[in-house]
């Protein structure tokens, strides 16, 4: 049965392409947590596909861990995908490149700070990148990290402010490394 | 002046830490010399350690551990002034290792390797020999077959150990870390892998292929050829000898236990290790292809420098995700307030004004136009204020002003008016009385029709 009050919190969410991961970070207790959004589409999958379905919407379940929706028959440009896509990317290859663990990045007590990633990305074969990207050119990292990942749920700042991987993140990379 | 080899190296084992250093830097820079100069400055760290209070000592020790007398009494086996280079006796840096489990070197690849040629050699050689008693070359051929054995037994302990100490220490070293804190803890914990990696690799592995019995497609088993030397002495009538090469064969299988559970202690990590090698690798492959596709739009127009044609959407991963006003939201988050009530007030304002045009021309105004106060409601409210009898200590003057307010203003009241009525109040009380603002966390709030008001607590004090 679907939660009314739930239902609204996630199409309030997922309209905005926003992800639903599978937990949500609590800084109080700098903990991972299950996330009831996620859980109620989860149990109430076929019931939520056909009401995004009406609306034109495809109700998307990746790698068992995170949930948005795309547009039938496109409509949104990829613009904003390659972007997530070339900065996560650049974060996970200076991660490796700095001999890290990559588990840095997806554990949620660890992360990787700004200072790490600004320094870095300032570097000219990054930054070439992301200018094609159409990134960095009027706004700073930070500016660029927050909108594209953070607030679609991608990435999350921890409690010690340093940027950590969410589900829809780490499932990124796994296909990367699976595919 | 010379000392004695025995008091030589009493002194030396004395003072193992020095010699301990001297190994360490052979092993980290896996070389079986070391630089000249780099055991003079340990020696010379040494005698400053020891310092001018016992000048005896300190001669003793200068006069022992000089290199002329390291070299005449045979500790130090080799010399090279051009290379600037020194070698220790191997078998006194053996001693030495043998003080410290951490310093037991254990079999690599090639040793194993050349124990195996060296056995292959005995066997072909007795092989060609009379096992007759009067024999002497058979006899010296015996001789070096025990020795051989006794060595690869020795060995072999010794590379057990070695194992289950490296073993344990990356181990716990790995289980500690385990909560990756910082990125150099991060970075030391990778390396410790790789080190699992190598160990395994070149140590494990070989060894336990060593230690299998069973025959090699190319090259005989080493513990197959000891069978084989076993079996030729006991055809040839050395029944004693060939039960004594059994014993040695069964003594260095005994160690394959060990060193299988020593493997499996570290397939775990060595299956992090690989989970880590291959994402380093996709990441690297997906970098390279991004790089390219970003270089390839360099020398196109500046129109088209955007990497955006060049992507097929459908391998996207998040393909699709729906574009996002993210101006939009950042401004909601950035102002903690509720801007329905200033919307609404905005609202009130414009339509004020609107009706202020059309009754300023109302001549009932004369020639003393109000500012501002067009507005009936906001009137009303001034009224209110006015003529309201409110005597400090106030402890929440927003609650007061409400109250007030929906009394008297009844089904006209909003929750927006009520900013104006605590503003009208605090101008006509403000000189008089003192306002004071609390900034606790949560706000105040007020709920009234559907509308929440959050705000910081204004006390109102004499």
């Amino acid at each position: 049965m679907i939660s009314n009050e739930l239902s609204q919190a996630i199409y309030n969410d997922l309209v905005k392409g926003k992800t639903i991961n599978k937990h949500s970070y609590i800084v109080k207790t700098n903990e991972l947590e299950e996330n009831p959004l996620y859980n109620e589409v989860f149990i109430n999958f076929d019931e939520y596909r056909q009401l995004y379905q009406r609306i034109n919407f495809d109700l998307i379940h990746k790698n068992s861990s995170f949930f948005f929706i795309r547009e039938i028959n496109g409509g949104d440009a990829n613009e904003a995908t390659i972007k997530i896509q070339a900065l996560l990317i650049i974060i996970g290859r200076i991660v490796t490149e700095k001999g890290y663990l990559f588990d840095v990045l997806t554990d949620h007590r660890a992360g990787i700070g700004l200072e790490d990633l600004s320094v870095a990305m300032s570097e000219e074969r990054y930054s070439d990148i992301l200018h094609t990207c159409k990134l960095c050119i009027s706004r700073s990292i930070e500016e660029e990290i927050n909108s594209h990942l953070i607030i679609r749920g991608i990435m999350f700042k921890n409690s010690r402010g340093h940027y950590v991987l969410s589900d829809a993140g780490t499932a990124f990379f796994n296909e990367l490394t699976e595919s | 002046m010379n000392v004695a080899l025995d008091r030589t190296l009493i002194l030396l084992i004395e003072h193992k830490e020095m010699m301990f250093q001297l190994i360490d830097y052979m092993d980290q820079n896996q070389r079986k010399d070391l630089p000249a100069e780099v055991f003079y400055n340990s020696i010379r760290a040494k005698l400053e350690n020891i310092g001018n209070k016992k000048e005896a000592d300190r001669d003793r020790l200068n006069n022992a551990f000089d290199l002329g007398n390291l070299i005449k009494t045979g500790i130090v086996s080799e010399s090279n002034k051009s290379r600037g280079t020194i070698a220790f006796q191997p078998a006194v840096l053996e001693i030495f290792r043998l003080f410290d489990k951490e310093r037991v070197r254990g079999l690599s690849s090639a040793d194993l390797e050349n124990i195996r040629v060296q056995l292959e050699g005995a066997h072909q050689r007795l092989e060609s020999l009379s096992f007759a008693d009067d024999n002497i070359d058979f006899l010296e051929q015996h001789d070096q077959l025990f020795d051989l054995l006794r060595r690869i037994n020795s060995q072999i302990q010794s590379n057990t150990d070695h194992l289950q100490f490296e073993a344990d220490r990356l181990s716990q070293r790995l289980d500690h870390d385990q909560a990756l804190l910082s990125l150099n803890e991060s970075r030391q914990h990778r390396e410790i892998l790789a080190q699992v990696k190598k160990i395994y690799d070149r140590e494990i592995i070989p060894t336990l292929e060593f230690l299998n019995a069973r025959e090699y497609s190319k090259t005989k088993a080493p513990l197959t050829v000891i069978d084989d030397i076993s079996r030729l002495y006991d055809i040839r009538g050395h029944e004693a000898d060939s039960l004594y090469i059994d014993q040695y064969k069964l003594s260095i299988l005994s160690h394959y236990k060990a060193v299988e559970k020593v493997k499996q202690a570290l397939q775990r990590y060595l299956h992090q290790e690989r989970r880590h090698r291959l994402t380093y690798d996709a990441i690297e492959k997906a970098y390279l292809n991004l790089q390219a596709l970003a270089q390839s739009t360099f020398t196109e127009s500046l129109k088209e420098k955007y990497i955006f044609k060049s992507l097929d959407s459908e391998t996207l991963y998040f393909y699709g995700l729906k574009t996002h006003a993210a101006g939009q939201e950042a401004r909601i988050e950035w102002h903690d307030r509720n801007h329905m009530v200033y919307f609404n007030e905005y609202l009130i304002q414009q339509s004020a004004r609107k009706r202020s045009d059309s009754s300023a021309q109302i001549k009932t105004f004369k020639d003393k136009q109000q500012n501002d106060r067009h507005n009936a409601i906001k009137r009303r409210i001034e009224q209110l204020v006015k003529q309201f009898d409110i005597k400090p200590p106030v402890d929440d003057l927003y609650v007061v002003v409400h109250n007030l307010l929906a009394e008297e203003l009844k089904q006209d009241y909003q929750l927006n008016y009520l900013l104006y009525g605590v503003s009208s109040f605090k101008q006509r009380y403000g000189k008089k009385f003192k306002v004071q603002v609390s900034f606790n966390r949560p706000q105040q709030s007020i709920r009234y029709q559907n509308q929440v008001l959050e705000y910081n607590k204004r006390e109102f004090i004499l």
